[in-house]
Parts: C-alpha cells; sequence; structure tokens
C-alpha cells in the first residue's frame, strides 16, 4: 500500500492544497485501494476544501471554520475536529466524517453522499436537503431537517424543537427524544424494511447502534400514502 | 413567427412624474456629447470591477413558466440588448439536456447573468457558480401567485426535474426561508459572502432584501460587506415619492454604514422608461425592468418551437424567430431609457432634477420649479 501524503492547508493554502490533491494519480481498477492524504495545518479556516471532485481518501487534524467540505463530490474525509456552520453544504457526492461538533445547518442542500457527524450538530441539520444521508451520534439542533426535499437524516441522540418542518421525501430516525415534532409529521411504526436499511447505513457510517433503538419520523402524508399502499392518486401535501 | 404575435407598448404611466429630466441651462454650448453610455461598473471589494453594458436587469423572470427551451433563447436574446438576466442553469435547460452541455447562460454576453441565491437553494448546482457574474444573496421573502410566501408546484419541478409522476410535497407548494439555514443570524452573513466569493471569485456578491425594517436591515447587511445590495420594492403599493424616497434612503444608509461604492440596485414594480433614469439619479446604480420583460416572456409562446412535427422549424431558426421578438418588443422602451439618460448625461449632475411640486423638492432636494 502507498504511503500517505501529508499535506499541510496552512502552508498550501485552500487553492493549493486543492491542487496538490487534484494531482494525486488514482488507480485504476474498482479494487484499488484510495490513495490517502494526511491533512495537516487546520486552524479553523473558511471554506476549507470546498469542491472536491477527485477520489481520495483525507485523514485531517484539527479545526476547521464555516462551510468545510461544501460541494464534496468523490472525496472521503475523515477530520478530527470540529468544523463550524455549513459543513457540507451542497454536497453531491462521497463522504465527510467529522470527529467533534458542527455548527448550523450541517449538510444544506445537499444532494448525495453521507455526511457523519460523531459528536453534536447545530440547529437546521439537513435544511433543504435534496438527496444523501446525513448521520449524528450526537444531538441536533431546533428545525433539523427544514424545507428537506430527499433523503435520510439519522439522529443517535435527542432533537431540538421543530423537528422535520416542511419535509417532504424525507425519512428521520431518531433515538432520543425531540422536544417538538413540526405540524405536518408524525412517528411512524419501523419497519422490517427500515430496519435492514437502517442497520446498513449506521454500518456504513461507522456509527454503532442496533436500528430497533431508532424511531422513524415521517410526513403524514407519506405515512398515508404507504398504508394506502401508495394508491393512485399521489396526495397533495398541503 | 405567428403572424399575429404583436405587442403594441401603451404609454407607460410615469410613476415619478413630478420630477422632471431638467434641460440643460440655456446658452450651453451646442456640441456633440462625448457619452460612453449608460452602462458603468459594480466596484468589487475583493477584486476587479466588473463593467456592465447597461445598468437594466431582470430580476426575477418566471422561467417556469415557459417551456425550458424557449426559456434559454430568450435569456440570451434579453441579455443581446445589454439587459443583465437573473436564472439558474436548470431553469432554462431543457430536460435529459445536462446543463453542462452547453447552457444557455454561458453566452449571455455583454450582459451580466445574476446568479439567484435563494436561502433554500432549490435547483441550484455547483457548476451556476462558473459563470456567474453577479450572486445575488435573497433575504426577500418571495409570495407565491396566491400570496403564501411560497414556491408553486411548477417552479419546483423545474427546478428539481421531477416528473408527473412522482412530484415533490406531493405536487404541492414548499414554502419559503427568510435565511439561508446554514446562516446563524443576519449578522454572520459576511461568512456566507467570503465562502461565495472562494465558490465565484469573478463574481460580484450583492445581497437583496425588502423596504420593510430597511433601517434595521439595511446598516447590519452593509456590514457584512456585499459588493452591493438589490432593494425589492415591488411587493408593496409604494406611490411615486416613496419610491424615489427609499431609494435615497437606501443610497444614504449604505454610504454611512458601508461605501459611497456599494452598488444599490432597484427593483421598484411597474416603471418607464424615464423612472429609470430618475431612480439612478436618486442614488440607484441599476434598474430592474421585469415589468417590460414578463409580458413579453409569456407571449413568446406563441412562437412556434421546434418538434418532431415541424420538421422546418430548427433550434436555431427557432432561436432567431425569438430574438427578432425580443428586440422588436424591448428595443422601444430601451431606447427610450438610453435616450433619457443620454440627454441627462449632458446637463451637470447636481442640476439633473427638479420639480414644479413644493412637497418633492422638499423631499429630495431638488430644484424647485417656481
Amino acid at each position: 500500500m502507498a504511503e500517505p501524503i501529508v499535506l499541510s492547508l496552512k502552508k498550501l493554502g485552500d487553492a493549493g492544497a486543492r491542487k496538490a490533491i487534484a494531482r494525486i494519480p488514482v488507480p485504476e481498477g474498482e479494487e484499488s485501494p484510495m490513495p490517502e492524504v494526511q491533512l495537516r495545518g487546520l486552524s479553523g479556516q473558511l471554506g476549507a476544501l470546498m469542491r472536491l471532485d477527485h477520489p481520495v481518501r483525507i485523514e485531517a487534524e484539527g479545526d476547521l471554520g464555516d462551510y468545510a467540505f461544501a460541494f464534496n463530490a468523490q472525496a472521503d474525509v475523515r477530520l478530527n475536529g470540529s468544523v463550524g456552520h455549513g459543513v457540507g453544504e451542497g454536497m453531491i457526492g462521497g463522504a465527510v466524517r467529522i470527529r467533534g461538533d458542527a455548527g448550523h445547518g450541517a449538510g444544506a442542500s445537499m444532494t448525495g453522499g453521507t455526511l457523519a457527524i460523531y459528536g453534536s450538530a447545530g440547529p437546521r441539520c439537513g435544511a433543504a436537503m435534496r438527496g444523501g444521508g446525513i448521520f449524528v451520534r450526537g444531538d441536533v439542533g431546533e428545525e433539523t431537517g427544514v424545507g428537506a426535499l430527499r433523503g435520510t437524516i439519522v439522529i443517535g441522540g435527542d432533537a431540538g424543537a421543530n423537528l422535520g418542518d416542511a419535509v417532504n421525501n424525507v425519512t428521520i430516525f431518531i433515538r432520543g427524544r425531540a422536544e417538538s415534532l413540526a405540524d405536518g409529521v408524525t412517528e411512524a411504526p419501523l419497519r422490517k424494511r427500515e430496519q435492514l436499511r437502517l442497520g446498513l447505513m449506521l454500518i456504513n457510517a461507522s456509527i454503532r447502534g442496533d436500528a430497533k433503538e431508532f424511531r422513524r419520523i415521517v410526513p403524514v402524508a407519506m405515512l398515508e400514502a404507504e398504508q394506502a399502499k401508495r394508491g393512485e392518486v399521489v396526495p397533495n401535501w398541503r | 413567427m405567428t403572424p399575429e404575435l404583436t405587442m403594441t407598448w401603451e404609454p407607460m404611466q410615469e410613476r415619478l412624474a413630478p420630477l422632471c429630466l431638467l434641460p440643460p441651462p440655456t446658452g450651453t454650448p451646442w456640441a456633440g456629447v462625448a457619452w460612453e453610455g449608460a452602462g458603468g461598473t459594480i466596484p468589487r471589494r475583493h477584486g476587479d470591477p466588473i463593467v456592465m453594458e447597461m445598468p437594466l436587469f431582470w430580476y426575477d423572470p418566471g422561467w417556469h413558466r415557459v417551456p425550458a427551451m424557449l426559456a434559454g433563447v430568450f435569456a440570451q436574446a434579453v441579455a443581446r440588448l445589454g439587459v443583465s438576466v437573473s436564472a439558474l442553469h436548470r431553469e432554462v435547460t431543457p430536460p435529459g439536456r445536462a446543463p453542462e452541455d452547453g447552457s444557455p447562460l454561458a453566452s449571455v454576453h455583454p450582459a451580466l447573468r445574476m446568479l439567484p441565491y435563494r436561502p433554500e437553494r432549490y435547483g441550484l448546482r455547483l457548476n451556476d457558480f462558473g459563470t456567474a457574474d453577479v450572486i445575488d444573496v435573497r433575504l426577500a421573502m418571495v409570495r407565491d401567485e396566491f400570496g403564501r410566501f411560497a414556491y408553486p408546484p411548477a417552479q419546483i419541478k423545474r427546478w428539481e426535474a421531477t416528473t408527473d409522476e412522482d412530484p415533490l410535497a406531493g405536487g404541492g407548494w414548499l414554502p419559503a426561508a427568510t435565511l439561508p439555514p446554514d446562516v446563524a443570524s443576519i449578522d454572520h452573513l459576511a461568512s456566507k459572502l467570503d465562502q461565495l466569493r472562494l465558490l465565484a471569485p469573478e463574481a460580484a456578491l450583492f445581497v437583496s432584501l425588502g423596504p420593510v425594517r430597511i433601517d434595521e436591515e439595511l446598516p447590519r447587511v452593509a456590514a457584512a460587506s456585499p459588493d452591493g445590495v438589490v432593494l425589492r420594492l415591488d411587493g408593496f403599493p409604494l406611490d411615486g415619492i416613496t419610491l424615489a424616497s427609499m431609494t435615497r434612503r437606501a443610497r444614504e444608509t449604505l454610504t454611512r454604514h458601508a461605501s459611497p461604492e456599494t452598488a444599490l440596485w432597484v427593483v421598484p414594480g411597474p416603471l418607464a422608461p424615464a423612472d429609470a433614469v430618475k431612480l439612478i439619479e436618486l442614488g440607484a446604480n441599476a434598474v430592474a425592468i421585469d415589468t417590460w420583460c414578463d409580458p413579453v416572456l409569456l407571449l413568446a409562446t406563441q412562437i412556434r418551437p421546434p418538434s418532431s412535427l415541424s420538421p422546418m422549424t430548427s433550434e436555431s431558426s427557432f432561436a432567431g424567430n425569438v430574438e427578432a421578438f425580443v428586440r422588436e418588443q424591448l428595443t422601444m422602451p430601451i431606447e427610450t431609457f438610453r435616450g433619457y439618460a443620454f440627454s441627462a448625461n449632458q446637463v451637470a449632475a447636481n442640476d439633473r432634477l427638479g420639480t414644479f411640486d413644493e412637497s418633492w423638492a422638499r423631499s429630495f432636494d431638488v430644484l424647485y420649479l417656481r
């Protein structure tokens, strides 16, 4: 296995680091492991490593500021540290794992990929997301998932007020308690198929836990459509 | 083109009629005037200024009301007249065609392309940043046609490319937000603007907001150091004097809390060409002409699109027909604007406006023509 490439964000600057990552040759073949980058020199930089569109695995040490790894498309990132607001905003693919806490709007408007936060996340986590999955091992703030159109949000701890406001084709799994559910969403039975799906997602996100400990929160209309086995007419949700 | 497709411009009612654009004093030397056009530049805090062909822009086109193919060629046609146009790639790209494959927005020059950065970012793709000249962070809430703060199903369908069989929200409307969810409060807006500068280093950064609570909110927006502010005055029934005074007040506030160079673009709602020139004299740097463009866009749906049933209509001849129609319909108000702007330029900056109305003279400190 090739030695990891060590880069300093402090020395190279953001543009330099992104350029260096983009130049890393990628071995051919699906079975080949991704090249590994060890990123150092993190000191709360704003907008760090946005738009990464290269299949590399990045191990980073330290804290980053707002909008870290926004619009990530292919990289598999593991950060030992905390981040500011908007981590993984607009993510398209790949995976971002934060072993620390995140601020407001983690994963906002993401369209794909996996964002995992092993600490807690602030308000409006997963807001306006349009695909992909968010996993938070700890607690999330108020209005989690507000305006989300598609995707999955898994919450290992508790949620703040107004969980699931104006969500659409979105499923939220929660292990702890929600301060309040938003109008229009409800707790739904966790069926066998969701237990299996959630179990796989937890494994993929490297989060320990039994899927059975979670409860499912979905839009009322989605549950009704499910119960009617998706009848002929798609109900208007508002 | 369909033969009956014509639209006659009614004389537009001037909202700022009591304000007069003044001629030069009698005896001013009869000479040709060197005029570089009505355009100008947008100074940027972090980068070179952006040249603007003409201080007119189309702020909120209803792209979802017309087929995407028409939207694309229409946007290009309006831009060729020098009017800056706001659009996402997804809004003007026909279904099944990737925006990367020759988006109509890749060539809107000589005008500028505005990227509408709504709080929810529905429909926004990463490639939208690549061709944007102006990024407009929209804090002003929008209403749908029924008055809700919401986006209609047709707009969601265009943004997210959903099918009739699998609509989002069951085909219902979606509520609109007031602030990007990853911005903690309006006082943390600077961080979002800095992020957008990294994503689109060549673009100017604007923030739009409405006139309500302007004294409280505009200084806070100015503190985030945008390159410009878009003041949305179109959602309120303002009379002429209020429209003019809001424009003047916003300019003064920006000068006080940001800098005199911070651009002020105004969305006034209905206006006549002379109104646009007067708003610029009152402190605006550009004026929205949605009420000129919107009806032409809807009328253009009558132009026969290319289809397998009409092999004589190719995409290029369709684009040509649309461009000819747009030019025919919009040349008159735009040329009238240019004419008034040209004549205003012949007068010293402080002597361009006057009024026969005492209250207007008092309000705007312009020449009282007794």
